[in-house]
């Protein structure tokens, strides 16, 4: 299938790299920088190509957001929401668990996963410690719900924004077209997590009435800090709403964000104190994250010079016989299971030329609507299906290991492949339905 | 109408942002990274720049190349390599006072050469105070002297100063290249300069028997914490400085090679430890990379860039060309002496990083790359010897300075100028002499 020799090599590098992170025998970073060199040193990617592999977007949304959390978690803000959220579901573990999964969606339809998580996971951290019970089953909900979530709205996951960019969609496109499916699909992830795990969660109830009995206000330790963070986070959250009238991306945004939020943070200091609390802050960011992404990106972009993920891609579509119904199942199920093992975003990027190509003979854009529906949905739902599948996954992934919580790539596939799963079957039948009945 | 636009054109922004973003830098009233990110962001608000080209504008072989350097740097130090050449040498000089401050020199001067010149001065500097101790001898002379030799040192090779590893990556100059323009000119000045610190202190370094035993009493070895790390680092070491200099043949750029033998001692150094320590190993050397360097960098090159859209630096670079009539020789020692006296009262990394697109741009006009090659060199000398000028010229003085206050043996701003503009000057002409000999003498 692969004919020339770059290609079996960009392949096999993958796949080689794709074993080692799932015996996790060595550091994951590690493994996929190792993986780049040997792209890198043997001919079939040049370091210009690497860079240009890389989304700069992401990383600097990543590491902007990660050092403005960072730094915001001092003044105490995270343990101030986690004490008022665990109050409204009056501390009961199963109430948490359903609460925490809808305002991971919520929030994760109207912002980008990675922030959403970024935000959310601290909270978490700060509840299960206070109720002394596991993160684990917080963390797995969490990472479900963002990316189900993000399937939405235009802007909620990367698929959205590369899909709806290309087609011109407007925002509520997707909210008309894909919302429904997205609401439904949550109530059942909540509905079968309360029921396999969330009946089960028990918190002791001295815990638990400690933790009504603390008032949130105490939390907050230092209150100019506070007010800072609040301000950094209204601007950074206004600019990402507004990102597009004012013609900014999402990284400039965060990066601006976390230069003015370490002004302020530091602006009082003397000079040896500030910089070496800038250094300090620069350590918030998960650094063994941004490697890892730049190294994935590498990667996954030789697949795509060397022309491996055209063929793939090609291959694929021509057993649907320019049949819009069959190109849409067949493409729902096929991103959901690529989405699974590479990063959505490259495969994404490689399908949207090709489904362009085919819209002549498959009867216009119009017609064809159902199918870019299909590559949406299959790989943003797709996202669940493994650890490295969706960028929020690896990102909670990497800060439940700061916070000595491994999850692991093979415990997470037990969890994440079938909710991959349920979502793509509930997704056939709605689009069966609404679609093609 | 026409005035409202000339004030809100984009070369008007450019250069206002670029000029409050160096008066802060040289103010220190904010901290460097959040000085030139803010400056960088605020290009691509006000439509200077779009993030694309922002990014476009880094330089990611020399940032890759910093990073990657850090890390191998910071996991070869926990063997205890470089403490352990310094003591080592110092007993093979019989704990001579002076025989040592030749030899810590020397050192300091090769390990800067390969490694940045702050990690050189944070390694060397605890050894020197440990064998001063001793020998119960003032440590002033040695700390100077080293920081005199870190920034010489560190001008010989491609990854030994900022300044090199910046001109390095804009033009595509291989590690050999710099060895063989201008090591020559730093083992001369080397030389000059120790000789004349033993001639001036050789009368006053005394210590007694006594005092030289203890230093023999030291155990060299004991500074080895980790021997199979040793090993390790040493091969990737190796493995790296190998493929610096094969660079061109491979094809393979100098950041990638850093990058990978990072990665590549990583893996190996946390080989067989269980996952969460190797992980929180992993973390902690990527932590230990200094990032407000690094982001520093990222926001610098974004200005730069920003500034060189606008074509500022092309009219600069013009305004100099006429100044200098295009004339190769005229230009490269006035580089020479501008970019010495720029350095030596503020942070070279700007300067430096603000010349490069500027000399670019004079390319067509001085007969190509290939002709130009003097003047970037004296760029290179330039900058990195003016570190010498003052206790603020680099970054390597700050650190000796506040590690030898902390010791109770601070060193002045006043009284280092003292020794300090005459190294400067007497180096600066020292590579001057050779410019010309080199360069210009024999063609006319």
């Amino acid at each position: 299938m692969f004919s020339s020799a770059a290609q079996i090599i960009a392949v096999t590098v993958l796949i080689v790299s794709y074993l080692v992170l799932f015996t996790e025998k060595l550091n994951r970073a590690v493994t996929v920088l190792l993986g780049t060199a040997v792209l890198i040193f043997g001919g079939i990617l040049s370091q210009e190509a690497a860079i240009q592999a890389i989304d700069f977007n992401t990383l600097a949304l990543l590491s902007g957001m990660m050092i403005i959390v960072g730094i915001a978690e001092k003044s105490g803000m995270f343990q101030y929401l986690a004490i008022a959220a665990s109050k409204l579901a009056n501390a009961s573990p199963r109430g948490i668990l359903a609460l925490l999964a809808l305002i991971t969606a919520v929030l994760s339809a109207l912002l980008d996963n990675v922030t959403t998580v970024l935000l959310i996971v601290p909270v978490t951290f700060q509840i299960t410690r206070n109720l002394k019970i596991p993160p684990y089953p917080y963390l797995m909900v969490e990472i479900f719900a963002s990316n189900i979530g993000g399937t939405a709205t235009l802007i909620g996951d990367p698929p959205n924004i590369l899909i709806g960019s290309a087609l011109n969609l407007s925002f509520m496109n997707f909210v008309y077209e894909l919302a429904p499916l997205v609401c439904l699909n949550l109530l059942l992830l909540i509905l079968v997590f309360d029921f396999l795990i969330g009946r089960n969660l028990h918190a002791d109830n001295e815990n638990r009435q400690a933790l009504v009995n603390i008032r949130p206000i105490d939390m907050i330790t230092d209150q100019t800090l506070l007010l800072k963070s609040v301000f950094v986070l209204t601007l950074v959250l206004f600019g990402f709403i507004t990102a597009e009238y004012l013609h900014v991306q999402n990284g400039t945004v965060a990066v601006f964000g976390a230069a003015l939020m370490l002004w302020l943070y530091t602006k009082n200091d003397e000079h040896s104190v500030r910089d070496q609390k800038v250094e300090d802050a620069f350590s918030f960011v998960d650094w063994t994250t941004i490697f890892f992404f730049i190294g994935l990106f590498a990667i996954v972009f030789a697949l795509e010079t060397t022309g491996a993920l055209e063929i793939l891609g090609t291959r694929l579509l021509s057993l649907t016989q320019n049949s819009i119904q069959k190109a849409t199942f067949f493409l729902l199920w096929i991103s959901a299971v690529l989405s699974t093992f590479i990063d959505n975003i490259p495969f994404v990027a490689t399908m949207i030329p090709t489904l362009k190509s085919m819209e002549v003979s498959m009867g216009g854009r119009e017609a064809m609507m159902p199918v870019w529906w299909a590559l949406a949905v299959g790989s943003c739902f797709g996202g669940n299906g493994s650890l490295i599948a969706a960028s929020a996954n690896v990102i909670v992934a990497g800060i439940a290991s700061k916070e000595n919580e491994r999850i692991s790539f093979a415990k997470f596939l037990i969890w994440g492949l079938p909710v991959m799963f349920v979502s793509i079957i509930t997704a056939s039948i709605y689009f069966y339905f609404k679609y093609f009945n | 109408m026409e005035n409202f636009s000339f004030i809100l054109s984009p070369q008007w922004i450019a250069s206002l942002i670029m000029l409050v973003c160096y008066v802060v830098l040289f103010s220190e009233k904010v901290n460097r990274a959040v000085t030139t990110l803010m400056a960088a962001m605020f290009m691509v608000f006000a439509g200077v720049l779009t993030q694309a080209e922002a990014f476009g504008g880094v330089d990611f072989n020399t940032i890759s190349l910093l990073i990657g350097m850090m890390i191998i740097v910071s996991i070869t130090e926990r063997s205890g390599l470089f403490q352990f050449v310094a003591v080592y040498f110092a007993q093979k000089v019989k704990a001579n006072p002076v025989g040592i401050l030749v030899v810590l020199s020397l050192v300091t001067a090769v390990f800067s050469a390969f490694l940045d010149n702050v990690t050189t001065v944070l390694l060397i500097v605890p050894v020197t105070f440990q064998i001063t101790r001793r020998l119960q001898i003032s440590p002033y002379p040695y700390l100077i002297l080293e920081i005199f030799a870190s920034n010489i040192g560190g001008t010989a090779t491609l990854i030994g100063d900022p300044p090199n590893i910046l001109i390095g990556s804009a033009l595509n100059l291989s590690f050999t290249d710099f060895i063989i323009n201008l090591a020559p000119v730093v083992i001369i000045t080397t030389i000059v300069l120790i000789l004349s610190f033993v001639f001036i202190f050789s009368s006053s370094l005394k210590t007694t028997d006594r005092n030289r035993a203890a230093v023999m009493r030291m155990n060299a070895f004991k500074h080895i914490i980790d021997q199979k790390l040793l090993y390790k680092s040493l091969f990737v070491l190796f493995l790296v400085i190998s493929s610096f200099i094969f660079a061109e043949k491979i094809h393979v750029e100098n950041g990638v090679i850093a990058l990978s033998g990072a990665a590549l001692l990583l893996a190996l150094w946390t080989l067989g430890a269980p996952p969460f320590e190797r992980d929180d190993k992993t973390e902690e050397m990527f932590n230990l990379v200094d990032w407000t360097t690094i982001f520093f960098f990222i926001g610098l090159f974004m200005v730069v860039s920003g500034l060189e859209k606008t074509g500022l630096l092309e009219v600069l670079g013009n305004k100099f060309l006429s100044w200098t009539h295009a004339d190769l020789k005229r230009t490269t020692f006035t580089i020479l002496s501008v970019s010495a006296i720029v350095s030596s009262a503020i942070d070279n990394i700007p300067f430096v990083a603000t010349m490069i697109p500027t000399l670019k741009s004079m390319e067509a006009s001085m007969g190509g790359r290939e002709a130009m090659m003097p003047v970037w060199w004296a760029l290179s000398l330039g900058a990195c010897f003016g570190g010498n000028g003052s206790l603020i010229g680099a970054s390597a003085n700050v650190i000796v300075a506040g590690l030898a206050s902390r010791e109770g043996h601070p060193i002045s701003f006043l009284g280092f100028l003292l020794w300090s503009v005459p190294v400067m000057l007497v180096s600066v002409l020292i590579a001057g002499l050779y410019l010309y000999i080199r360069y210009f003498a024999f063609s006319f």
